[in-house]
């Protein structure tokens, strides 16, 4: 699994993570430029969720497979779902929900990682 | 807009602050019932005692973001409840697992409080609970 592509991935969530974070100090409601921004970061995780399927087909065997597979499976899934979860109700404090899935792709990707690079 | 809890149109919705939480409990429920899941799946023989505990933790994680993100009388009672089973778990599991660590051999959500997940199963129980108490009392506020 792609260190590089990780890194890539926990940066953009950071910076949307922070994006969220100051759209709701301002005031402001989520816009196309922070959706934008959230599309480029699903694109992300699903380039690093490739890379990692790739790995497991080309015969990188983690020692913990079941796990590393199960975040894998959950990891494309988390921008949508908070996504979809913040827009429903548009008041001011509901887009931290998207600064609270950024993060928690950023554990996700990190963790991946980790997993990936103690194989057998 | 500066009232989480509930907007005036749409009473018993969860909107606001409520929303973040539910979405912090969804988070704790996925990685819950999926690392049971596994544990169970894959080396249930090694700490039965601690992967059900991980089983029942992930079921209340998945009770309590149902209870908060559903709107009626009925679906408060379940979050009611599950956060503070949830609460009296981190504390129960967490004291066991410090003074007891033969008993855990294997971590869940609840061993150290939490302190695997950045003490977050500890706080986000007390969060749920002063989120309740908040909701109900401004129901019961004439409007």
């Amino acid at each position: 699994m792609s260190g590089v592509l990780v890194a890539i991935t926990c940066a953009l969530c950071l910076v949307l993570c922070g994006w969220a974070v100051l759209t709701v100090a301002r005031d402001r409601r989520v816009g196309r430029a922070l959706l934008t921004g959230l599309t480029v970061v699903e694109l992300s995780v699903l380039a690093t969720v490739v890379d990692g399927l790739v790995a497991l087909a080309t015969g990188t065997r983690p020692v913990e497979l079941a796990t590393s597979v199960a975040y894998l499976v959950v990891a494309p899934f988390i921008i949508p779902a908070g996504t979809f979860w913040a827009l429903a109700d548009r008041s001011r404090p509901s887009t931290l929900v998207l600064a609270v899935a950024c993060f928690a792709v950023v554990v996700i990707a990190y963790r991946a990682l980790l997993l990936f690079s103690v194989t057998r | 807009m500066s009232t989480p809890g509930r907007t005036p149109g749409r009473p018993g919705r969860t909107t606001g602050l409520g929303r973040v939480l539910v979405a912090l409990y969804a988070v704790f429920a996925v990685a819950a019932v999926s690392r049971a899941g596994v544990q169970i799946a894959t080396d249930f023989h090694e700490a039965p005692l601690a992967y059900l505990l991980s089983a029942v933790a992930g079921v209340v994680y998945v009770l309590a973001t149902v209870g908060l993100g559903r709107s009626g009388a009925r679906w408060r009672r379940v979050a009611w409840v599950a956060c503070s089973v949830e609460l009296l778990g981190v504390l129960t599991v967490g004291t066991l697992s410090l003074a007891d660590a033969q008993a855990f051999p294997r971590s869940t959500v609840w061993s150290g409080y939490g302190s695997g997940y950045g003490f977050v199963p500890l706080v986000l129980p007390v969060l749920g609970l002063v989120y309740l108490r908040r909701e109900s009392r401004a129901a019961r506020r004439p409007a």
